[in-house]
Order: C-alpha cells, then structure tokens, then sequence
C-alpha cells in the first residue's frame, strides 16, 4: 500500500501532508540514535570501549554523528514544520514541535520565533540577528566567528531582547518562560541519568549541530545576499541544486522558492523550481550547482589565491551563467527601456 | 512492487544520515570505536565531497 493510501485510509486525519511521514521518521530516527550511543556509553564492554582514549574515539564519533543529524533535524526538518504543520491536529502540533526541538537543544517556541518572526520577515535586513554580522562593503563576517560566536551567545542576548519587548506579540514573554519550563524540564533527563554523559553525548553534540551543521548552513545560505529590492528581488539567498543535497536534505537546497513561496511544500520544490527557473535566469539569482557541505567548505577555505567567499559568490550553476545576460539585453532591446524585476511568479 | 521499492528508496534516502548515524554508533559493537570514529569522518568527507 502505497504512502498515500495509508494516509488517506487509516490515518487520514493525522497527517497535513503524505510526505511529512519523512519528517517524523527522520526525528525518531535521531532519538534512536541518541538512545544507542547513551547506551553503549552505560554499557562500554559492549562497544570494545576499555580504556580513556576508546572512550574519546567512541565520543568523537557518535558526538560528531549526532550533531550533525540534530542540526538537519531542528534546522532543516523542524523548520518545514514552523511553516507548514504536518499534523492536522493543533495539540499534536505543539507537542510533537516540543519533541522534536529538545533533542536539539532548542524550545520549539524560541526556534520558531526566530526563524519565523526574525529570519523570514526580514532576511538580509539589518534587524535580522540570526544571519552573520556584516562588514562595511556588505559581506558577511568570516564563517568561523559566526559558528564559535553566533550560537549560543548572540542568540541568548537577542532572544532575551525580544522576549522582554514584546516582538513577536503581546505575551511573547509570557509563553517563552513557560515554554523553556518545558524545555527544561525534559532537556535535563540526562543529566539525571549520567552528568557525564549528558555533556559528551548531549550538549557536545547540540553545540555541532547548532554551531557548526546550522550555523554553516544559515552562512551559505545567504552569503553574498542583499535584501530584495525591485532591482534585485531573489539575490536574498542562493538556491543549490545537487541532487544528493536535496534528497538529504528536505530540498531545503531550492532556498530562493523556499523564501519567497514559504508555504510551498518541501516536496513540491523540485517542481516549484522549475516553474520558476526563467524568473531565476531573468533576475540574476545565485543558483550553484552543489549542496551547502560544499559551499561552507568552500567559503572556509583560506588560501593565497584569494577568498572562498568570493571564489562561491562569484560561482553559477551552468544554465543559470549566460542566460542572465542575454535575456536581459534581448528584453531591453525588444521592449526599448529597463527590465522591470520582481513581478510575481504566475 | 515498484511503487514500493520507490517509495522504499524515498524513506531511506530521506533518513540517510540518521539512519547511517545509528549505523556507526551500533556498529562500535562490532568494530570498535576507533573505526567508528574513522567511518565518521571519511562519510563526512564523502558528503561535503557531493553534497
């Protein structure tokens, strides 16, 4: 029986969306992985782990490996939820978003503010304080003073400023201290069980996946940007269209549509973007042929030849390279004025 | 049959990395955590290499 039948047989009533069946098992899957390495770590007979350096072996990798899936989980995964609820029921809403953030050291309620209030409504602009800081000719900080300085020390000074000036809502403040109770409360199990392994196999791994997995990608994914303009209406992000990328990632790789059309489904991107591909070429859009685990490595890069940012502001996925040009002149010189950017996708 | 091979390929593509997460870290079980930690980081550099 296929996804679809089920949801609209059995389950007819759980699910907003078929494929939001993914979401929900790539957040169970993450408990399950979190729940083997507590395990083992209780159990080290089991996992050949005998002396202190097995134990750092078996933490460097697990801690790495749980970070980088709790970074996709909250920043990628429970991100498509604070725009699109998967299920149809408000309750299973608030409690599966509770869920689903903890185990990524995040309360639902303070991730969605910030993405949703801070990010979307103003990306680029200058009160958007979850991107990197920029300099004086528009660019942005080094990705490394944003992964070690951004999460969690700008966050916690930010959140705190808005919490207590009421952006977001009237009783913003009010529902942040409840929901971090909340958070709280299930955050610290387990520390209950072991303090040790609570900072090896639970904070660690929360500083790599909010640090360093979305951290660099909240980097490349509007490196090089402005805010929209009529001139330049999708130069906000940079669209990415490895296949691999997308496949892994939710298509959170098509992030152009993504924040223009927020409320497009992540599996009807693909498709989205097509339909939108002329209007890509025709305003200038970055659009690069690979994922973001490139695009940081390649903006990380330090090398004598000049700067990683600008060797990837300066990339363009082939397509996307000469059209730009051409069509523009061939519309200037057709209609005998400027092209008139930023009309809505039909 | 198709249909659910494809839709089986979508699940698992889709959870990829978590299901490869609980891959290595049960598999210390079986080779230890050293190797562990060198599949960790040779998958890293397979997917920043791709994706």
């Amino acid at each position: 029986m296929s996804q679809a039948s089920t949801y609209k047989m059995g389950k007819k009533r759980l699910l907003a969306h078929p494929q939001d069946i993914h979401c929900i098992a790539y957040h169970i899957f993450c408990l399950i992985a979190y729940g083997c390495a507590f395990w083992l770590w209780l159990n080290p007979e089991l996992a050949k782990i005998e002396t202190v350096w097995d134990r750092v072996a078996f933490v460097g990798g697990a801690a790495y490996m749980l970070g980088w899936i709790s970074g996709v989980d909250v920043g990628v995964n429970f991100h498509n939820h604070t725009h699109r609820r998967v299920f149809r029921s408000k309750n299973w809403n608030k409690w599966f978003g509770r869920i689903w953030t903890f185990s990524g050291g995040w309360p639902s309620f303070f991730w969605n503010h910030s993405h949703v209030v801070v990010h979307h409504a103003n990306v680029m602009r200058d009160n958007d304080w979850t991107l990197p800081k920029k300099k004086a000719d528009g660019s942005f900080e080094s990705i490394y003073s944003y992964v070690f300085f951004h999460w969690p020390w700008r966050y916690a000074v930010h959140l705190y400023q808005d919490f207590t000036s009421g952006r977001g809502g009237r009783h913003v403040g009010r529902t942040a201290l409840k929901e971090f109770a909340i958070f709280l409360a299930m955050w610290s199990v387990p520390f209950f069980i072991d303090w040790k392994m609570a900072l090896c196999l639970w904070v660690l791994p929360q500083w790599i996946g909010n640090a360093v997995t979305m951290g660099s990608g909240m980097y490349v994914q509007h490196a090089g940007g402005m805010p929209k303009s009529k001139d330049r209406p999708m130069s906000h992000s940079t669209t990415y269209l490895s296949k691999f990328f997308n496949l892994t990632m939710f298509n959170i790789g098509y992030h152009i549509e993504h924040h223009d059309y927020p409320h497009v489904h992540w599996s009807e991107l693909p498709a989205f973007h097509e339909k939108m591909k002329p209007k890509l070429i025709e305003s200038g859009a970055h659009v690069v042929p690979y994922g973001y685990y490139k695009a940081a490595a390649i903006v990380a890069q330090i090398s004598k030849q000049g700067s990683g940012y600008e060797k990837f502001v300066n990339d363009q996925a082939p397509g996307f390279a000469e059209e730009p040009v051409a069509r523009t002149d061939e519309r200037l010189a057709r209609e005998g004025g400027s092209v008139e950017a930023g009309a809505s996708l039909s | 049959m198709r249909a659910m091979i494809t839709q089986t390929g979508w699940f698992v593509g889709r959870s990829l990395l978590p299901i490869s997460a609980i891959v290595i870290i049960l598999g210390t079980m079986l080779w230890g955590p050293w190797i562990s930690l060198l599949l960790t980081v040779v998958w890293w550099k397979v997917v920043t290499k791709i994706g």
